[in-house]
C-alpha cells in the first residue's frame, strides 16, 4: 500500500502508526472508564465506612456524657458539658446530636390501648387510630376474642391478610408494620409530621418524664386534656419544674414516681452534614462490667418498611 | 540522469524492521499492562464483592431480633442457632427485603468440587418461630470459590449462681454457664438464653488470602416482655 500526499511524497508508515495509536488510545480510554467505575464503587464503600466511623466516634462522646453526667430534669450535666436529653439538637464536631431519654417516650412494654389510641388520634384519622390500637392489643394477647375494631387469627384469614397475629409480645417496634391498619407513612412520619417510631419504644420504661417528653405525648401519657394539659405544657415550656411538681401532685398524676425522673435508657439520633443518620438505643449499666448495652443500631437510618 | 523517486527495497525492509520492532515493544508493554490491569481488576473485584457482602451481612446482624420468641410448649427464647457451617436467626434488616421488615435468615457454608461457597436465604415475610418458618427454596451465592470456611460464636459469660451445683445440672444447663466469654463452635440461644456477643465467619479466598468477618448483633433487647393494661 502506498499513500501519496499533495507534494508527491509516498509512504505508509505514518498512517499505520496513527491508526495503531488511535486503536491503543481507544482501548486505553475504555480501560480508564472501567477503572473510574471501579474506583467510584470503592470510594462509595469507603465513604459509607468513614461516615459510620464518624457516627460511632460521636456515639462514644455521647455515651461518655451520659455515663459521667448527673441527670437533671431534661439534661445530663457534668463539669464540662450539659447535654440535653429531650431530643433537642446540639452539635458535636459538625455532627447533629439528638438524645432522647426513654422515660420521655411511650414504651409498649406496658401497653395501654386507650392511651395509644389517644396518641394515634393526633397522628392519623380517628378510625385508623382506633383500629391500630385494637389490632395491637389482639396481636399481643393470647386469647382469640377480637376487641372492638380489632382482629384475631380468624379475622386475618377471613379478610385474606398475608399474616397471622403472633399472640405474643412484640419483639421490635418494626413489628407494628405488620398490623393491617398500620401504614409506612404513619410509622415513619415525614419532615412535617412526627412518626410513630419517633414517639414509641418496643419496651421502654415504666416511668414518665414530663421534662423530656415531646408535647404530643403529654396528653395521652398523663391522661389529661383541656386546661390541665395547657397548664402542664406552659410550665414545661417555661422550664418551671417546681410548679410542674406541684401541679402534677394537685392533679394526682404521679402516685409513686417523680414526674421529672430520667430512665437509664437513651435513644440517640446522629446526623452527619451529608445527611447520613444513625439511630441507636443505649442502656446504661454503670454497675456492670460493661458500662452500657447497645440495644439498637440502625445505620443508615432510613425509613422503615 | 533522472532522479529516482520512492524507496529502495533495502530502505523499505529496514523501515519495516524498525517499525515492527517498535510496534512489538509497544504491544508487549500494552499486553503486560493489560495483564496487570486484569489481575488488579480481579483482585479489587474480589475485595469489593467480599466487602459489599460483609456490609450486607453486618447490617442484617446489627439489626438481629434478640427479643424472645414463643416456642411451642410455651417456652420463650430468642432465636439464634449456629453450627460450624450454618446460622439461623431473625433480622429486621434482611438483605432481600426493605429495612424494618422482619424475616428469618439462614446462612450456610457448603463444599462443592473441593471449593466452598457461602450461601444465603431468607424465610418469607410474617414467618417466624411462633407462626412457623417458611424458608425460600432458592439460595443466593454470597461468596464462591473459597478454600475453607468456618463459623464460630463468642458466647457471653454466664457465671454459675452460687446456689447451684454443677454436678446436678442437666447437659443442656451445663452449656449455659461459663465464667468468661468464650469462642465456641455451636450456639443455640434456647440453651444459652442470650444472643452470642459476636459471630465470626472465617474463610480463605481463591487467592489464598485469609479473611475474618466479625459480626455484632445487638447487646440485649428493649422488647423483652410485654404486659397489657386495661385502661378503658
Amino acid at each position: 500500500m502506498k499513500i501519496t500526499d499533495k507534494a508527491g511524497n509516498k509512504g505508509f508508515a505514518l498512517p499505520i502508526t496513527l491508526i495503531v495509536l488511535s486503536l491503543l488510545t481507544v482501548l486505553s480510554m475504555g480501560i480508564s472508564q472501567m477503572a473510574r467505575q471501579n474506583i467510584a464503587k470503592i470510594q462509595s464503600r469507603q465513604q459509607f465506612l468513614q461516615d459510620e466511623l464518624q457516627l460511632k466516634n460521636t456515639s462514644q462522646w455521647v455515651l461518655y456524657q451520659l455515663l459521667t453526667g448527673v441527670p437533671d430534669k431534661n439534661v445530663k450535666r457534668n463539669n464540662s458539658y450539659t447535654l440535653p436529653v429531650d431530643n433537642t439538637a446540639v452539635s458535636y464536631n459538625q455532627v447533629q446530636v439528638q438524645v432522647q431519654d426513654s422515660a420521655g417516650l411511650m414504651g409498649l412494654y406496658y401497653y395501654y390501648p386507650k392511651r395509644t389510641e389517644q396518641l394515634l388520634k393526633k397522628l392519623t384519622d380517628k378510625q385508623s387510630a382506633v383500629k391500630i390500637a385494637a389490632q395491637l392489643k389482639d396481636w399481643i394477647d393470647k386469647d382469640s376474642r377480637s376487641s372492638y375494631q380489632g382482629m384475631e387469627a380468624a379475622g386475618y384469614r377471613k379478610t385474606g391478610q398475608p399474616m397471622l397475629p403472633r399472640n405474643a409480645p412484640i419483639r421490635s417496634l418494626d413489628e407494628l408494620l405488620e398490623l393491617p391498619a398500620m401504614t409506612v407513612a404513619l410509622y415513619n412520619g415525614s419532615d412535617h409530621k412526627t412518626g410513630i417510631r419517633d414517639l414509641m419504644l418496643a419496651g421502654g420504661v415504666a416511668e414518665f418524664n414530663i421534662a423530656t417528653a415531646p408535647d404530643i405525648l403529654l396528653g395521652p401519657m398523663l391522661g389529661i386534656t383541656g386546661k390541665k394539659l395547657a397548664q402542664i405544657k406552659a410550665l414545661k415550656k417555661a422550664k418551671d419544674w417546681t410548679h410542674i411538681r406541684e401541679a402534677t401532685a394537685r392533679m394526682s398524676l404521679f402516685s409513686d414516681s417523680s414526674p421529672l425522673g430520667q430512665a437509664y435508657q437513651y435513644r440517640v439520633i446522629l446526623t452527619l452534614p451529608n445527611g447520613k443518620k444513625s439511630r441507636a438505643l443505649y442502656q446504661l449499666t454503670p454497675s456492670k462490667e460493661k458500662p452500657y448495652q447497645q440495644k439498637q443500631w440502625q445505620y443508615p437510618d432510613n425509613d422503615r418498611g | 540522469m533522472m532522479r529516482q523517486k520512492g524507496f529502495t527495497l533495502i530502505e523499505m525492509l529496514v523501515a519495516m524492521a524498525i517499525f515492527s520492532s517498535l510496534i512489538s515493544v509497544l504491544m508487549l508493554g500494552f499486553q503486560q499492562g493489560l495483564l496487570l490491569w486484569d489481575k488488579t481488576q480481579k483482585q479489587s473485584h474480589i475485595w469489593l464483592k467480599s466487602e459489599f457482602r460483609y456490609g450486607l451481612l453486618n447490617t442484617a446482624f446489627s439489626q438481629a431480633i434478640t427479643a424472645t420468641n414463643q416456642y411451642k410448649k410455651g417456652r420463650y427464647a430468642s432465636y439464634f442457632i449456629g453450627t460450624a457451617t450454618n446460622i439461623k436467626f431473625i433480622s429486621a434488616a434482611p438483605i432481600m427485603d426493605v429495612n424494618g421488615r422482619i424475616r428469618p435468615i439462614e446462612i450456610k457454608a457448603v463444599e462443592e468440587n473441593r471449593k466452598w461457597q457461602l450461601l444465603y436465604r431468607e424465610g418469607s415475610r410474617y414467618s417466624d418461630i411462633d407462626r412457623g418458618i417458611r424458608w425460600n427454596k432458592n439460595w443466593a451465592k454470597l461468596l464462591t470459590g473459597l478454600e475453607k470456611i468456618t463459623f464460630s460464636y463468642l458466647a457471653p459469660a454466664f457465671p454459675l449462681p452460687a446456689e447451684l451445683d454443677r454436678r446436678w445440672l442437666t447437659k443442656e444447663e451445663k452449656l449455659r454457664y461459663r465464667e468468661k466469654s468464650t469462642w465456641i463452635a455451636d450456639y443455640d440461644s434456647k440453651q444459652r438464653w442470650l444472643y452470642p456477643l459476636q459471630i465470626a465467619i472465617e474463610f480463605t479466598d481463591g487467592k489464598g488470602l485469609a479473611q475474618q468477618w466479625l459480626l455484632t448483633p445487638p447487646n440485649g433487647s428493649d422488647a423483652w416482655s410485654m404486659e397489657i393494661y386495661e385502661d378503658n
